[in-house]
């Protein structure tokens, strides 16, 4: 089952002799349970792809269809609930909640839906993270790791059709980096979680089932 | 549609995000209880102005009933009290007037008044109480004991006589049981008594009821109502359920009495364009004057948190939900700016009052009100002015692309566009100022920079504004036109325009005790009409003199119905001065000669046309012209008359109900020449407008009216004599006659200067305001300006610059923006002063540009330093931290 | 007159708000049965509440036959899974006995004085014999893994026992090749269920000598906040990163070692048994310089 497609990507910033092509023609289809790594060197357009990809920018051509949804159709208020009910966002520098505690950060998608949470599955995926002890402190209270695991957490608690990493382990020390993406690919196991993670960094892509190597806005090698 | 119920988690996060802002929470509270308090003030002023200018009112009507029936028979007092519409009632019965040579001057009634009554006239007893049924006793005001010489106290015994009609006069003895302070407002004295006593006294005096003229020993029974609205057509609908009518004569008929205070009663009702305009542009100035501190304060605090934001933006929050939760955070600090607000504004309110209203003559406050609606209206305004300060930086904050939030730097592309700049002049000129830097920094947020100057600007502005307003006010000016001597003398009344045009002669004892001191140069008396003195005009100019009173229907009914003579001409009133030399000296001549004036019994006389305010005659304002023979008729006698038949009428029930008007019945005419145009000055003249006035020779103006009814006595003194005079006149006045009042150059000084003191209170007040919230933005702008600079700055110390430097450069960053409030205050006053000042001195006659710069010269140091202090003192806050903690601080 | 408008547009009004009122509330009612109907199908027991001639018993009723349908479907799904997992279990559980004996009479045969070219044969038998019991034995492990008819158990216990174990089993086979095999100590615990974790780092350390021809094999073990990792570097051949992704699937195996013996089923085996621990198996290669298996395993 195809849960994410992108079609002729093309990002263009600026116009005439200064057009910077971010991203020039990216075709990629991901399956539901993939792991993913997207690699490329910094400026080769990894990041603006994620953009595209989870609907935080609009690309200059090409659609996004997630989960059977064409991004570009979406209106901006639509494509802001689209993403917090589809897509989870896992960020280099953690992107918590400062004034929220673990808990509410992890939630805090759920809650701005205004659904149900869904406890036991709540506590599996704080379990799985070994987050049980935190819950209460604040994310300043934390190590690196540790918040990125929320971040985790929370992107995986809205139960979203795919998780978008963008260098989930940039500002992690190598061991704790490990575990970092220990998690992320047990998590995808356990949960059959589509996860598209970008890296730059080669060793961290192995962990995928699939990688994709960008450059110069184009792909240039299919794992 | 029906929504996720999501409300729960965006109030929990709004109350999360509030909780961890605590510095902008105390500055936006504080400066929301800054917006309510001038809100509260404002209100508190106004309403007490206009619940004083209804208590005003009513003191002259005599009490705060909303009306009455008057002049009822027993049976139909019973009957109508019990009316469903009648909320409550009070009945008084009047058994007649003091009299006497104590009551010479005053109008003293003599009856009995349940408590209600009692209590909606004022006539509260301060010690003792209202007299007991079945009793000898009386309660009565303290200046109807001062004019029997009896002592208040309890027990006393008194006696007066009593007029019951023009006939009959009793003389009665009393107890007194009680008295209260007469309000100086309301025209009569009461003497309370039981009502036994009243009816004791008609039979005593073989009066049965009703009387004739049904004004001693009936029933006036004063009614409340529901609310205050339709008091008329209520009194209309009781008397006709009850089978009465209020519009015929005959047996049916109750007179009704309308309290006038309500229907005239509204201050804001009677406002003019010109206080409204007033009342809206200090709600706007207000308005935007808050608006200008909180949306800072939002707008700023939405950059500091633009990260946070666009992270909830990226998980899924939507602009809306961003927004409320704004919304939310500014409602919570509502809470408790509000009150706060509400209460502070009102006690400052509560002292500015009296300050604003010792200027409005005719308006006696001493309560300031308290009314709910005063914190209601200002809770709404501040909340509107709140939300409408934060629907910007809500804006903002919705908008805010989630990348860019992930990465926001405030006016990044500016900077970038700044630094290329910086690298071609660096090339050129090859030098680097933190100066330079310092301007650039400022040039990041031109909006948010220009609010900033925008409001210190304005308070600069205000206070320069001020000083300039009052500083312009004229004394000279002001004492050219109001006093034209160094002393008058008069009744107190005359100057309190507070009295009848066909008054009694004043006081001829302190004229004598003027002219004892010595020391006068010069003096004269100018004297007041005795009879009523008609003119003959047109009908043309009748309708343009009454056009302002009355519609154009009203006025035709008028002329229909007014009596004319031969020649077609209607009746108009006239005013006649008679004035001796001293006055006719001071006249301004505009045409023609006064000297004819001069001579006893000389038939020459001068029209009084008005002068305005800056001293052109108004051409238009009398109808005699140089060289004129007119005539003036003086009636000694009138008499009542049906319009209709043209029979005279005496029964007093039928001209009270059809308003029947007056004929004269014994007069004279007399022919004058008009030989000269003058105006009046305002110290000499009867400060009353309306009729047509004259000025004739004051032996002419005896004789014609057959009496010397003295208005005012004026007189010049030495240099010398004038000190002492003063004292004397305050000293005689106050202590001798306190009925005796006067007017002197010295007066009109203290008058000024009160005039001019409450504007410069009021407008350094405001200036005072203004200028803190502008303090409080700068404060602000700096602060933030460092806060979301922490990294950059921590980052420019990593690659070398000192703390110094970096002090230098926040420095540069103050004193750019207080200086430069200075410099775009002065420049505005360069290009609108002059402007400014001419619509002024439009506005106040008595003005005088003369520009200063003082305050400005006072206000740059001070901000200056400002300029210095504040930077440093928050980056001293900021320092603590290392630099690797800051680096990273920001990074989360 | 002008009283009786007033009334009138009050009343208009009242009765306007109330319907609208109304029809908000009859709304949210029929969604929040809607959501309570699927909440309850969600948690498999949804069953119908109403039975009347409602528009809203109908719907519970459509909706309760396509639960069940579906229902039914994925009970169907199970049940054939179900079946072939049997078959599975049938096929590797009937054949041991043959095996055993085909096995048994092939040594036996083997024992026989033969002609050069019948032992050659008999040979031959006997290693694919061998090779089906493997294959079989394999099967029957994963069909039991993948049915549940055994669950693991980790426990937290110490590493070290279960891989000087595995040392030992592979020091002779690791010998016969010329290959060294070390195991660097440690004292680290972790999370794991012995025989099964002890099974599939066997098929990876099988495997490592299997495809290293010379050099040495190395077993260490790396601890982090929530993983072990334990690593089997081996000097050998290598992996391309094509093939990478594909060697932990089913039966994969590469080209240029079909000569090798093998069924490829021990690295899939080896990633069901740490998927189901908790954990996951990786692999860093390069080719010509050798490849690192790494076992991750909760700490």
């Amino acid at each position: 089952m195809r849960i994410l497609e992108a079609k002729d990507l093309k990002k263009v910033y600026g116009t005439g002799e200064y057009a910077v092509h971010a991203l020039d023609g990216v075709d990629l289809s991901i399956e539901k349970g993939e792991f993913v790594a997207i690699v490329g060197t910094s400026g080769s357009g990894k990041s603006t792809l994620l953009h595209m990809l989870g609907g935080l920018d609009l690309p200059t051509k090409g659609t996004v269809i997630v989960d059977g949804q064409e991004l570009s159709k979406l209106k901006k208020e639509e494509l802001t609930i689209f993403r917090r009910r589809k897509i989870g966002f896992v960020f280099q520098n953690y992107n918590l909640v400062p004034v929220l505690t673990v808990m509410e950060n992890i939630t805090l998608p759920i809650r701005l839906d205004g659904k149900q949470i869904d406890e036991t599955y709540l506590q599996e995926i704080i379990c799985t993270l070994g987050l049980e002890k935190k819950l209460n402190s604040l994310p300043n209270q934390l190590s690196g790791g540790q918040q990125q695991r929320v971040a985790i957490a929370r992107a995986l608690a809205a139960k979203p059709a795919i998780i978008l990493a963008d260098e989930p382990t940039g500002n992690l020390d190598s061991k704790t980096s490990q575990d970092v993406l220990s998690l992320m690919k047990v998590t995808s196991e356990r949960f059959s979680q589509t996860i598209v993670m970008i890296t730059h960094n080669e060793e961290i892509a192995q962990m995928a089932d699939r990688i994709i190597r960008i450059e110069d806005g184009k792909i240039a090698i299919r794992g | 549609m029906l929504r996720v119920s999501n409300k729960t988690c965006i109030r929990s996060l709004a109350t999360k995000s509030f909780r961890s802002s605590k510095s902008r929470n105390c500055i936006a509270i504080l400066a929301i209880a800054l917006t309510t308090i001038l809100f509260t003030s404002l209100f508190t002023v106004g309403l007490s102005l206009n619940e004083g200018f209804q208590q005003s009112n009513f003191r002259q009507a005599g009490g705060y009933a909303h009306g009455g029936f008057k002049y009822l028979t027993q049976e139909q007092f019973q009957e109508l009290q019990h009316d469903p519409l009648i909320k409550e009632w009070g009945v008084r019965r009047v058994i007649g007037m003091g009299t006497g040579s104590a009551f010479r001057k005053n109008h003293v009634e003599v009856g009995w008044a349940n408590a209600n009554t009692a209590h909606w006239m004022w006539l509260d007893p301060i010690e003792g109480r209202l007299p007991k049924e079945g009793t000898q006793e009386a309660a009565t005001d303290l200046e109807v004991l001062r004019l029997l010489g009896v002592e208040p106290k309890i027990g006393a015994k008194f006696t007066i006589p009593i007029a019951l009609n023009d006939q009959q006069v009793t003389e009665q003895t009393f107890t007194l049981c009680g008295w209260w302070e007469k309000d100086p407002v309301v025209v009569a004295n009461h003497i309370l008594i039981p009502e036994k006593r009243v009816n004791d006294i008609l039979k005593e005096e073989n009066i049965t009821l009703p009387t004739k003229d049904k004004l001693i020993g009936s029933w006036n029974m004063d009614v409340m109502f529901q609310n205050d609205r339709h008091i008329e057509k209520n009194l209309n609908t009781i008397l006709k359920s009850h089978g009465y009518q209020c519009e015929e004569p005959g047996d049916n008929y109750i007179n009704i009495g309308v309290n006038w205070g309500y229907s005239n009663a509204q201050f804001a009702e009677k406002a003019d364009a010109m206080t409204i305009i007033f009342v809206f542009t200090l709600l706007a100035l207000i308005i935007f004057t808050g608006y200008l501190i909180i949306y800072n304060i939002f707008q700023i605090s939405v950059v500091h948190d633009i990260r946070y934001y666009g992270l909830l933006k990226t998980i899924g929050t939507t602009g809306k939900q961003i927004k409320a939760i704004l919304r939310y955070q500014a409602l919570l600090l509502c809470i408790i700016g509000i009150p706060l607000g509400c209460i502070f504004g009102w006690f400052i309110g509560a002292k500015l009052c009296p300050l604003i209203f010792s200027r409005l003559n005719g308006i006696m406050v001493d309560t300031v009100s308290a009314s709910p609606l005063i914190f209601i209206g200002a809770a709404l305004f501040a909340i509107f002015t709140v939300l409408l300060s934060c629907a910007k930086p809500g804006r903002t904050a919705a908008k805010i692309s989630p990348i860019e939030a992930v990465r926001y730097m405030e006016g990044e592309k500016k900077e970038k566009h700044n630094k290329k700049n910086k690298q071609s002049k660096a090339k050129y000129s090859n030098s680097f100022s933190l100066f330079h830097m310092a301007k650039a920094n400022l040039g990041r947020n031109k909006g948010r920079t220009f609010v900033t100057i925008l409001s210190l600007t304005l308070a600069v502005v205000l206070l320069q504004a001020t000083t300039m307003f009052t500083n312009g006010f004229d004394m000279d000016k002001y004492l050219e036109k109001f006093s034209t001597c160094d002393f008058v003398v008069s009744d107190a009344e005359y100057f309190q325009n507070n009295w009848s045009l066909y008054g009694q002669s004043m006081d001829s004892e302190i004229i004598s005790a003027i002219e004892q001191q010595g020391g006068i140069v010069d003096s004269g008396r100018v004297y007041r009409e005795a009879l009523v003195v008609q003119d003959f005009i047109t009908e043309d100019w009748y309708r343009k003199q009454n056009g302002r009173f009355y519609s154009t229907e009203e006025i035709d009914e008028f002329v229909k119905n007014a009596p004319r003579t031969a020649e077609g001409l209607m009746v108009g009133e006239a005013q006649t001065y008679g004035m001796e030399d001293f006055a006719l000296d001071h006249l301004d001549v505009y045409e023609g000669d006064l000297s004819g004036l001069y001579e006893p019994g000389s038939h020459e006389i001068a029209a009084v046309y008005k002068k305005d305010d800056y001293g052109n005659i108004s051409l238009d304002s009398h109808w005699a012209k140089l060289g004129d023979t007119i005539t003036l008729r003086f009636v000694e006698e009138w008499e009542y008359y049906d319009p209709k038949t043209g029979v005279t009428c005496t029964d007093s029930q039928k001209i009270e109900a059809e308003k029947l008007p007056q004929r004269p019945t014994v007069y004279k005419d007399i022919d004058f020449t008009v030989t000269a145009l003058v105006d009046v000055p305002q110290s000499f003249s009867y400060r009353y407008y309306g009729n047509d006035e004259f000025v004739m020779n004051a032996d002419t103006f005896k004789e014609l009216h057959g009496t010397a009814n003295t208005m005012l006595y004026a007189f010049n003194t030495t240099k010398e004599a004038n000190g002492s005079m003063e004292a004397f006149l305050k000293d005689y006045t106050n202590n001798i006659n306190p009925d005796d009042d006067y007017e002197s150059k010295t007066t009109y000084q203290a008058e000024f200067n009160k005039f001019r003191s409450m504007f410069q209170i009021l407008g350094s007040l405001l200036s005072f305001i203004v200028g803190l919230i502008g303090i409080l933005n700068f404060v602000n702008a700096i602060l933030t300006g460092i806060l979301t600079r922490k990294r950059e700055f921590a980052m420019l110390q990593s690659i070398g610059m000192t703390g110094r430097q970096l002090k230098k450069m926040l420095i540069y960053e103050g004193i750019l923006y207080s200086l430069g409030a200075v410099l775009l205050a002065f420049l505005l006053f360069l290009a609108a002063g002059p402007m400014a000042a001419s619509v002024l001195s439009t506005i106040f006659w008595f003005f005088t540009y003369r520009p200063t710069f003082l305050p400005l010269l006072v206000i740059m140091p001070i901000f200056a330093l400002l300029g210095c202090i504040v930077p440093l003192l928050v980056y001293h806050c900021v320092s603590k931290q290392t630099i690797v903690e800051r680096l990273r601080e920001t990074d989360y | 007159m002008n009283n009786f408008g007033i009334i009138f547009g009050a009343i208009c009004l009242l009765a306007a708000i109330t319907l609208v009122l109304h029809s908000h509330k009859k709304t949210k009612k029929i969604m929040d049965t809607l959501d309570n109907m699927l909440t309850s199908a969600m948690n498999g027991n949804f069953h119908e509440s109403t039975f009347d001639e409602s528009r809203l018993s109908a719907l519970e009723t459509k909706f309760s036959h396509y639960f069940s349908s579906s229902a039914l479907s994925t009970q169907n799904i199970a049940a054939e899974k179900d079946r072939i997992k049997a078959l599975v279990g049938d096929i590797a559980h009937q054949t041991k006995t043959p095996l055993a004996n085909l096995l048994l009479y092939a040594e036996l045969l083997q024992e026989e004085p033969l002609s050069p070219e019948a032992a050659a044969y008999a040979d031959t038998l006997h290693l694919q014999a061998e090779k089906l019991h493997f294959l079989i034995d394999t099967l029957l492990k994963m069909s039991r893994l993948e049915n549940g008819m055994i669950t693991l158990s980790p426990k937290k216990s110490p590493l070290s026992p279960m891989l000087e174990q595995v040392r030992q089993q592979f020091a002779s086979k690791a010998a016969e090749k010329g290959l060294s095999l070390s195991l660097e100590q440690t004292s680290v615990s972790a999370c794991f269920d012995a025989k099964w974790t002890s099974e599939a780092l066997c098929n990876v350390v099988d495997n490592a000598i299997k495809y290293t021809e010379k050099g040495s094999i190395t077993l260490s073990v790396v601890p982090y906040e929530m993983f072990i990792r334990i690593d089997v570097a081996d000097t050998g051949t290598g992996i391309m990163e094509e093939e990478q992704a594909k060697i932990f699937s089913r039966f994969y195996r590469s080209e240029k070692n079909a000569k090798q013996d093998g069924v490829g089923i021990g690295l899939y085996l080896a990633r069901e048994i740490l998927k189901k621990e908790g954990g996951y198996i990786k692999i860093t290669s390069e080719v010509g310089k050798g490849s690192v298996f790494s076992l991750f395993l909760p700490s």
